[in-house]
């Protein structure tokens, strides 16, 4: 009896006879293939590495770059690491997403509000932007504008001005400047102004108390205008305006052609989407609540600001952190138009270094870690934005 | 009762009802009258200044830069210069009817397989084999043509080669991923999650600039990998990833009915999978599929930033000629239309192919 089963069990048929089985020899089977092919892959490298003279090493990183970038917001030079020049591009990476995820985002709320106007013409032209954005690959888009800007725009000492406070020219957009000075308080006629001030901040304090605004709201507005105002008035944070003098403008701050274009280029590509994202969410509200909303009193503002949007955002969130991240990693193509990002200055140190292996591998997960800590910020917002078991 | 009224329909009577249906959207209010008709006026010029650009004062012969400097409009004598450049970049100019022909077989080949609904055995033959004619027609060693180095495969030809051949080859492998992911044994699961994550994280030109400097080092040294073709396996790692995750939409969508059922009849898995589960996954992941077969063949344009000329770098490099520099508008404008026509073409097929599967769909429920 014994010796008849143990006869067939060996045989691969009776091995696999189960579902269990199968699964278990199926994963054994991509796990050595996959082992293998990473082991063959890294063989393939080694080699290489080594036919080159070359071995995989990040102590690079910390030699003297030699190559100097178009703009950073931390001081440096071309004497500095590689590894500051990687940072100068994350940090301009950031800084071009932030101020794209702003605009797409007013773009996105305003086409949204444009739809749902009675002009027809207006809904037309929405209709036209989105359909064309979303037809276009961004890259012309962005090479479009580039290309317009660097044709049309005017020379620095003819620049487009705008009420003498901003200026537009092929160097880039000149704006305004917030600048940190030494206040000083001991003058009496500044004194006087600055309690004036608080006593009309706080008097609005306790207007808003019958206002229906979020309690936080209702904190943070007078407590902003209240540190804003009191700032300007004491003189400890001035307006810089930008002035043309000899060949450049000097003060206030100075946007590059690439940033300006880049901005523009992948606002209104992502706004266009934004603008559907924003819809969905919209739509996703019963009619029912904004009736409820005018039944009990409610102004136009109240009711889209608290009734409405609340719960429209509770739908937006998940997809908006979808768009989000696109953006961040859509900023990678201000190498077309020789912008300073990630990505550009990853491709100029390993076309200085020929070290693409470490580059690309600092630069992907210096992209992974931030798409995660972006989503995982994001996902803490929408857990506190649903609704809670209670209130549901 | 509505049906019966509206069903004489006569002259004055449509007149009538077209009116009212104008007044009602163009002139509601008397505010919003007087936008509509303000806009209109705007909108209007605007419309006629682009005429104007485009036709009327436009350059229509082909001529020298000369020419461009006469007329205040377009410059088309740009185009009539620059069409081989644009289209083909520095493809030779003895061999120009290879990738017109390779890309005109490919298009007939994509129109016809729309229009039979995409069966899928006639489907993965025509595409090898229209593939395999693209690549023999460019390459020219097949045919017993002069060889045409990988190198100089611009414009179109890559458009075509990168944007048409990397989504189909990324068809079926984003299936086997999605399938892995939603009912694999776990470590496949795993690994599949795994891959689909970390590929979406990251920008697509990291994965282009992978493709091109590091994947060459991971694959053996002995033979020698054009740019073109990493390109193309880069391309093609990156779109499985995301088509991975709408047939995994779909998958989920299919109800769990639909599995038991198909169990119950006895089909063994890939059976299963094949004939019940696929179908009508992929069927309602269609309009999911669109968006990312859009973006990815908008996307192809930035091969152009690890040095292969796709339309869009052959573009620039027309009007980077110095004497056609102002001419740069005219350039994107014809690119813009071709991608405007391509995606539109692709978005139509979408709505199609969804009014198609809309009847088993409604079936299964």
């Amino acid at each position: 009896m014994k010796a008849q089963i143990s006869g067939p069990t060996l045989s691969p048929r009776r091995l696999l006879a189960t579902r269990n089985a199968r699964r278990i020899a199926l994963q054994a089977l991509v796990l050595s293939g996959l082992v293998l092919l990473a082991f063959l892959l890294l063989r393939n490298l080694l080699q290489n590495l080594h036919a080159a003279g070359m071995a995989v090493d990040f102590s690079f990183l910390l030699n003297e770059s030699g190559f100097d970038v178009n703009e950073s917001l931390i001081p440096y030079s071309s004497k500095d690491t590689y590894l500051a020049a990687l940072t100068v591009g994350l940090l301009n990476t950031l800084h071009l997403t932030v101020v794209c995820v702003i605009c797409a985002s007013a773009i996105g709320l305003a086409i949204e509000w444009i739809r749902h106007s009675e002009i027809k013409l207006l809904r037309l032209y929405c209709r036209l932007y989105i359909d064309s954005m979303r037809n276009l690959p961004k890259l012309l888009i962005l090479l479009a504008i580039y290309v317009l800007l660097v044709m049309d725009l005017p020379v620095a000492r003819n620049a487009l001005s705008f009420f003498d406070v901003a200026y537009l020219s092929n160097r880039g957009l000149n704006l305004p400047a917030l600048t940190l000075h030494k206040p000083h308080i001991d003058d009496p006629a500044l004194a006087t102004s600055a309690a004036l001030y608080s006593g009309a901040v706080l008097f609005f304090w306790f207007l808003l108390r019958h206002c229906l605004v979020s309690r936080f709201l209702r904190l943070a507005l007078p407590v902003c205008l209240l540190v804003a105002g009191l700032a300007f008035i004491t003189g400890m944070i001035r307006v810089d305006l930008p002035r043309f003098s000899g060949f450049n403008f000097r003060g206030g701050s100075a946007i590059s052609l690439q940033f300006f274009s880049l901005a523009v280029a992948l606002s209104l590509y992502h706004g266009a989407q934004i603008a559907e994202v924003v819809r969905a969410g919209f739509k996703a509200v019963p009619n029912g609540q904004d009736e409820a909303g005018r039944a009990l009193g409610l102004g136009r503002l109240q009711i889209f600001w608290l009734v409405v949007l609340p719960q429209a955002l509770r739908v937006m969130i998940p997809p908006l952190t979808n768009q989000y991240l696109n953006l961040l990693k859509n900023t990678s193509i201000g190498l077309a138009v020789g912008y300073s990002d990630l990505v550009s200055v990853m491709n100029t140190s390993i076309n200085q270094t020929f070290r693409p292996v470490e580059l690309m591998l600092v630069t992907m997960s210096v992209y992974l870690v931030v798409g995660i800590l972006a989503s995982a910020c994001l996902n803490v917002f929408n857990r506190r934005m649903q609704l809670k078991g209670g209130q549901g | 009762m509505t049906q019966l009224e509206c069903l004489p329909t006569r002259m004055p009577r449509q007149f009538g009802q077209w009116w009212a249906g104008l007044r009602q959207q163009y002139f509601p209010t008397r505010g919003a009258t007087l936008i509509n008709l303000l806009l209109g006026v705007l909108s209007l010029a605007g419309l006629g200044a682009a005429l104007d650009w485009g036709i009327f004062s436009a350059a229509w012969l082909p001529g020298g830069p000369e020419i461009c400097a006469a007329h205040s409009g377009a410059c088309w004598a740009f185009l009539w210069e620059k069409w081989q450049v644009i289209l083909l970049g520095a493809f030779p100019r003895n061999a120009m009817w290879r990738p017109l022909l390779g890309v005109g077989v490919v298009v007939i080949v994509l129109v016809t397989l729309a229009r039979l609904r995409w069966p899928a055995r006639t489907s993965i033959v025509m595409l090898a084999v229209a593939f395999a004619g693209l690549f023999a027609l460019l390459d020219g060693r097949p045919l017993g043509l002069e060889q045409v180095e990988m190198v100089r495969w611009h414009g179109i030809a890559v458009v075509t080669f990168l944007g048409v051949f990397s989504l189909f080859a990324a068809f079926p492998v984003g299936i086997l991923l999605a399938l892995m992911r939603v009912d694999g044994p776990p470590l496949l699961s795993w690994l599949a999650t795994g891959y689909v994550e970390v590929v979406r994280a990251v920008p697509l030109v990291t994965v282009l600039f992978f493709g091109v400097f590091v994947l060459p080092l991971l694959l053996p040294p002995s033979l020698k990998y054009p740019p073109l073709l990493v390109t193309l396996l880069a391309l093609i790692l990156f779109n499985a990833a995301y088509f991975a995750e709408d047939i995994r939409g779909g998958l989920q969508a299919v109800p769990r009915g639909q599995y038991q059922a198909a169990e119950s009849l006895g089909l063994g898995y890939l059976a299963r999978i094949r004939c019940i589960i696929l179908p009508q996954a992929i069927s309602v992941a269609i309009p999911a599929l669109t968006n990312t077969i859009i973006g990815a063949f908008k996307d192809t344009s930035l091969v152009a930033m690890v040095g292969i000329f796709d339309l869009l770098a052959t573009t620039r490099m027309a009007f980077s000629d110095p004497v056609w520099q102002r001419q740069a508008p005219e350039g994107l404008v014809i690119v813009g239309l071709l991608y405007l026509g391509a995606c539109w073409a692709i978005a139509r097929h979408s709505r199609t192919m969804e009014r198609h599967v809309a009847g088993w769909l409604g079936n299964g429920r």
